[in-house]
């Protein structure tokens, strides 16, 4: 047989031993087993040296089992402190975190924009309405206005001016829904003014001939603009400026940063709360399986 | 069911819910193999037991990766790679002949084949010891050495053979065969000499 048919045959030895070749590959192994005696030896070296290999490996060092399962159960405590450490440092975190969220709702409060404000008048009252609208203050005037009488000084007589009567329900006849409020809806009125008093003119003597008849539209504005005044005293201590429509309200920036920190150490407080139960649950779990296996 | 009756997945699946006993168990049914296959690389009784022991500590941390894949591989491969890194650290050449793998896997270096005209008569078969089949392994380059403990000594298949050194099932067979005529050129040769 010539080496160069042998070689194809000895690639199949080893697989023959180890009973991996095809039944057509074995049946063809030993038909050229059975011719070439070259092949029959090498085939018994192949056996003899694959044996020989086997029991060549060195016998496993004394102790070393041990080694290993005590390397392993030593990384199992560290990681079993560090697990219980994570859980520690996550509860402070959580902890801290609801403490800053604390600390930022009080502060958040305590901003001058955000007390709660006390109205002077009850809620009912259509005045408090009218604190934000001066212009509701205003009656509409449709008194009359007297023609100067003589009065106990000879000449000019000033003109005797009828209060406008806010209280009167009979005042308002033609716009009736612009009647001021009625004594009935219990308002503490506002500061009055008295415009039939001739002494709360500012009159000088020396200027009497030169005094024009006092205009009545004028009185009038002189009423409502301390009307406007006082309501705007009022609203400026209880209430905040109203705003035109569309306009935002303008706010202290401290307010924003204060309610961005709230909001942000609201969500760490949570996540963090989250994590160190998950944490916690999982090292319980661990636990008691271990007691249990015991 | 008893531990001695798991396979070793079941055993790897057991271990990574926490399972210290199934984990023994692991330890147990391949650390003589996993001693072997280090030896084979390092060439070094000491390093080898220490990177058994560090095969194993490896095993336990990466447990909870472990996706239900051929667990002999998966910790074959640990230990491998441990010994690989241990020879590149400490820069040794195993062997005076260090063998390098070229890119598709071939040895860069010819494998010189006995002569095929000097077949070992029963004489020679009978001369032979494990001492000498011992000397002979060891000399053999790493590759070589590698392939021929995990299959002839260790006892694995050509498949997970393949999957521990990431090259197909074809290749691990021609290289084994390789490996096998190089070991008998050297026993052949020390026999004779």
């Amino acid at each position: 047989m010539s080496k160069h048919s042998c070689k194809k045959y000895d690639f199949m030895i080893d697989d023959y031993i180890d009973g991996l070749l095809s039944d057509d590959d074995v049946r063809k192994l030993e038909a050229h087993l059975s011719t070439c005696e070259d092949c029959r030896q090498s085939l018994r070296f192949s056996i003899a040296l694959r044996n020989m290999t086997r029991s060549a490996a060195l016998e496993f060092p004394v102790g070393l089992h041990e080694r290993i399962i005590e390397s392993v159960n030593e990384d199992k405590k560290a990681k079993n402190v560090g697990s219980k450490r994570k859980i520690f440092r996550l509860g402070a975190i959580s902890a801290a975190c609801m403490l800053l969220c604390l600390c930022c709702t009080a502060v958040f409060l305590m901003l001058p924009g955000n007390r709660k404000s006390e109205s002077k008048l009850p809620p009912d009252c259509p005045m408090s309405e009218a604190a934000t609208d001066p212009s509701a203050m205003l009656p509409s005037f449709n008194g009359s206005v007297n023609a100067p009488e003589k009065g106990e000084d000879e000449g000019y007589t000033y003109p005797v001016i009828e209060e406008p009567a806010l209280s009167s329900p009979e005042y308002d006849e033609n716009s009736p829904e612009d009647a001021a409020p009625t004594p009935d809806e219990t308002c503490a009125e506002p500061e009055e003014v008295a415009p039939n008093d001739k002494n709360d003119y500012e009159y000088s003597s020396t200027d009497a001939p030169a005094n024009p008849a006092p205009d009545v539209m004028t009185n009038n504005s002189n009423i409502s603009d301390r009307l406007e005044n006082a309501a705007d005293a009022e609203k400026s201590e209880t209430h905040p400026v109203a705003s035109p429509e569309g306009v935002p309200s303008a706010r202290p920036g401290g307010e924003e940063i204060t309610l961005a920190l709230l909001i942000v150490s609201g969500l760490l407080a949570v996540a963090s709360f989250i994590a160190f139960l998950i944490s916690l649950s999982s090292i319980r779990t661990h636990s008691s399986n271990k007691e249990n296996k015991k | 069911m008893r531990y001695e009756e798991y396979n070793l997945e079941d055993l790897f699946l057991l271990a990574k819910k926490g399972d210290g006993t199934a984990f023994e168990h692991i330890v147990r049914q391949t650390e003589k193999q996993i001693y072997n296959l280090s030896l084979s690389i390092v060439k070094s009784n000491e390093d080898a037991e220490d990177l058994t022991q560090e095969t194993y500590l490896r095993l336990w941390r990466s447990l909870p990766d472990y996706k239900g894949e051929s667990a002999k591989s998966y910790i074959f491969r640990i230990a491998r790679n441990l010994s690989i890194d241990l020879i590149r650290k400490r820069n040794r050449t195993p062997g005076s002949d260090t063998v390098i793998l070229t890119a598709d896997g071939e040895f860069e270096r010819d494998i010189v084949d006995h002569d095929p005209d000097i077949r070992p008569d029963e004489a020679f078969i009978r001369r032979l010891t494990i001492e000498t089949v011992r000397e002979c392994i060891s000399a053999l380059p790493p590759p070589m050495r590698e392939l021929i403990v995990m299959r002839d000594i260790d006892g694995l298949a050509y498949h997970e053979i393949a999957s521990i050194l990431e090259i197909p099932e074809g290749s691990v067979k021609s290289r084994l065969f390789r490996a096998r005529e190089r070991l008998r050129a050297l026993i052949i040769e020390k026999n004779i000499l």
